[in-house]
């Protein structure tokens, strides 16, 4: 019993400690850029967590996060990394307002459904280029995934100044869906919407797929080792190619959260930063989804309270990327002096 | 018309220069047996270093470039010490710096000048003009009156080529990224030899970041890059991380961006959002046939470790 609990404190020792530099470096940032570090401290936490309306404004930063982590995770369990996740969230909120703009006056009850599979299937759809020239040509995923991302945000360019441009404000956005494809919210204060739910249940189909299924089992086998899975008779090549796709149907789902639960609309630029940080989770805990979730809310929350941040001091909004990449490295840092690998 | 023809590639060979220098450095890196993946942060982080040096300078450019290569170099320093010291998985540290650059890059702007209405700005790059040559028709204003930066690009490429391709000393360089283990066994110093690649190779990627508000923009904005470093590892992939062709592969990149900026002037019927799809489609497209006669350096990506059974 003690061995184990000293064993669960070594595991965790890294993490720990990486988080307290984390809190340590943003202080002396803070510091440095002439803003009183506990002040700020504060105010990152208070907007972030402090009150029912703030939580919900984390949680419906948590959705997306978590979302695009999990299709970053799918991928890499299978040794692949899937930097495209943004391109293919875009296509799922693509694949959203087509369904509602092309079906206007679907039910709900078809059309909510209807509108999340077409953010999958798009998602998918687009990945499933990267995913052949993988699979066909031996094409390295990162570079093609990112060039996916490109290609998606000139779509998505011209999808919102096209026939569905909505003229009434000056920005690249469509018209707004109808009021038949919204997500209902179930709780109002803290706001807990479908999408949370339909998130929180995504990601345990994830985790039911990978450690549950045989196809979940050979994922993880292609990850561990392509070559013997190969002389084992998985078709490691289509594994790892397939992954891509699986992951791109998450991301997807996202996009089409997002327009259907938030935004109302699809808009240029929507997908901020998502895809960056959506990394770091995913890279931190590949091996539990528990952590990704958990580092995502932990994302969620910087994100929120680092915008309030620059409203309220003007803090540039970009020191979360720094707060999150430093955590990611610190961890690496410590993992690398705790002598694990990869 | 004609005139038309030769902005076009007077304009594409300026901006060859932010591919070739930018896959020059992955070059070094990789023969060495380091894959950076993080080019698109870098040029970013030294993009904004580089205005920032310059701009608080009286716009000395010199100064701004030393600052771009100062900023791409110390990434390097964090690369190799994450990746070949402590054998973190390559492609992971270089995520991770990726996210730290794209966040300073902007972060360190902000800090500085903050939100401005019209940005400060610094002066461009002058394009030179080479005496006699220059004034040729056609292939004087094409070749003979581009920016010092561009001239020294190619010289730089000419270098790398024969250090690392003509010299003994370029071949057991080259041993290091091809199996580690044997170099070790020869007495290289793999570990320090990687530090010394990686940091100037970062510090090429950086110099490509600074060129570009020096030579497109004269300002800083936050999507500066917009791509050009993830592209510039497709042209390292398909300059088959061997110099010369690396210089090769970069015009043909630079083509295409042009491409998509003077489709419109030509007037193509074509969207411009399509056009500006052109340079990451025509990467798809190069990459196919870039990976079905791909000669990496064979231990490119993977740490050595000297204690390990296992390579």
């Amino acid at each position: 019993m003690k061995a184990q609990q000293s064993l669960v404190i070594s595991k965790l020792l890294p993490y720990i400690l990486s988080f307290l530099g984390v809190v340590a470096s943003v202080g002396i940032l803070l510091a440095l850029i002439g803003k009183n570090p506990f002040e700020g401290y504060r105010i990152l936490l208070s907007s972030s967590l402090g009150s029912p309306g703030s939580l919900s404004l984390t949680l419906l930063d948590f959705v997306p996060l978590f979302l695009m982590a999990l299709a970053f995770v799918v991928p890499l369990r299978a040794g692949k990394y899937n930097v495209g996740n943004e391109g293919q969230f875009l296509l799922g909120a693509v694949g959203a307002v087509t369904v509602s703009f092309v079906l206007p006056n679907l039910p709900s009850v078809i059309g909510i459904p209807l509108l999340l599979v077409a953010g999958m299937a798009f998602g998918s759809l687009w990945a499933v280029v990267p995913a052949f020239l993988l699979y066909r040509f031996r094409v390295n995923e990162i570079v093609s995934t990112i060039s996916m991302n490109f290609i998606a945000y000139y779509l998505v360019l011209f999808v919102t100044t096209g026939p569905w441009h909505n003229p009434l404000v000056g920005y690249p956005q469509t018209n707004q869906i109808g009021s038949n494809y919204i997500l209902p919210s179930l709780v109002r204060t803290p706001q807990i919407g479908t999408g949370l739910i339909i998130t929180v249940l995504a990601a345990a189909i994830v985790y039911f797929y990978i450690s549950k299924t045989p196809a979940g089992f050979e994922l993880r086998a292609v990850g561990a080792n392509p070559r013997a899975s190969l002389v084992y008779g998985i078709k490691s090549n289509f594994v790892s190619a397939m992954s891509i796709v699986q992951g791109a149907a998450i991301a997807g789902l996202a996009g089409a959260i997002q327009v259907a639960g938030l935004l109302f609309s699809l808009q240029y630029g929507m997908q901020g930063n998502y895809g960056l940080l959506s990394l770091v989770p995913a890279l931190i805990s590949a091996s539990s989804l528990i952590g990704v979730g958990l580092i995502s809310f932990f994302i969620a929350v910087i994100d929120t309270g680092t915008s309030a941040l620059q409203g309220v001091l003007g803090v540039p909004y970009e020191i979360g990327l720094l707060i999150e990449s430093l955590l990611l490295l610190l961890i690496l840092l410590a993992k690398g002096y705790g002598g694990s690998n990869r | 018309m004609t005139s038309t023809i030769a902005d076009f590639f007077a304009f594409a060979l300026g901006v060859s220069v932010i591919y070739i220098l930018a896959a020059q450095g992955m070059t070094l890196a990789g023969r060495t047996g380091v894959f950076l993946v993080y080019n698109e942060g870098v040029m970013q982080a030294s993009a904004s270093a580089g205005f920032l040096a310059a701009y608080l300078n009286n716009g000395n450019l010199l100064i701004g470039f030393a600052a771009g290569a100062i900023a791409g170099g110390l990434f390097g320093v964090l690369m190799s010490f994450l990746s070949v010291s402590l054998k973190q998985n390559q492609f992971v540290v270089g995520l991770s710096l990726l996210i730290l650059a794209e966040g300073a890059g902007n972060f360190m702007y902000k800090a500085a000048i903050g939100e401005t209405f019209s940005p400060p700005s610094v002066p461009t790059l002058h394009g030179f003009q080479i005496p006699y040559v220059s004034s040729i028709p056609y292939i004087g204003p094409i070749l003979f009156q581009q920016n010092p930066v561009f001239y020294a690009s190619i010289f730089a490429s000419i270098l790398i080529w024969y250090v690392l391709y003509r010299t003994p000393y370029g071949l057991n360089v080259r041993a290091i990224g091809e199996n580690p283990r044997v170099a070790d066994t020869q007495g290289l110093n793999v570990h320090l030899t990687r530090y010394v690649y990686t940091f100037l190779g970062s510090a090429l990627i950086g110099i490509a970041g600074a060129y570009i508000p020096f030579f497109l923009t004269g300002s800083y904005t936050e999507s500066l890059v917009s791509g050009r470093g993830w592209i510039s590892i497709a042209v390292t992939l398909l300059g088959g991380w061997k110099p010369l062709n690396v210089v090769a592969s970069g015009l043909v990149f630079a083509g295409f961006e042009v491409f998509s900026v003077y489709g419109q002037l030509l007037g193509l019927p074509v969207s411009s959002d399509f056009l500006l799809m052109v340079p990451f489609i025509a990467t798809l497209l190069i990459l196919i046939q870039v990976y079905r006669n791909a000669e990496l350096p064979q231990g490119l990506g993977r740490n050595y470790d000297r204690e390990s059974k296992i390579d």
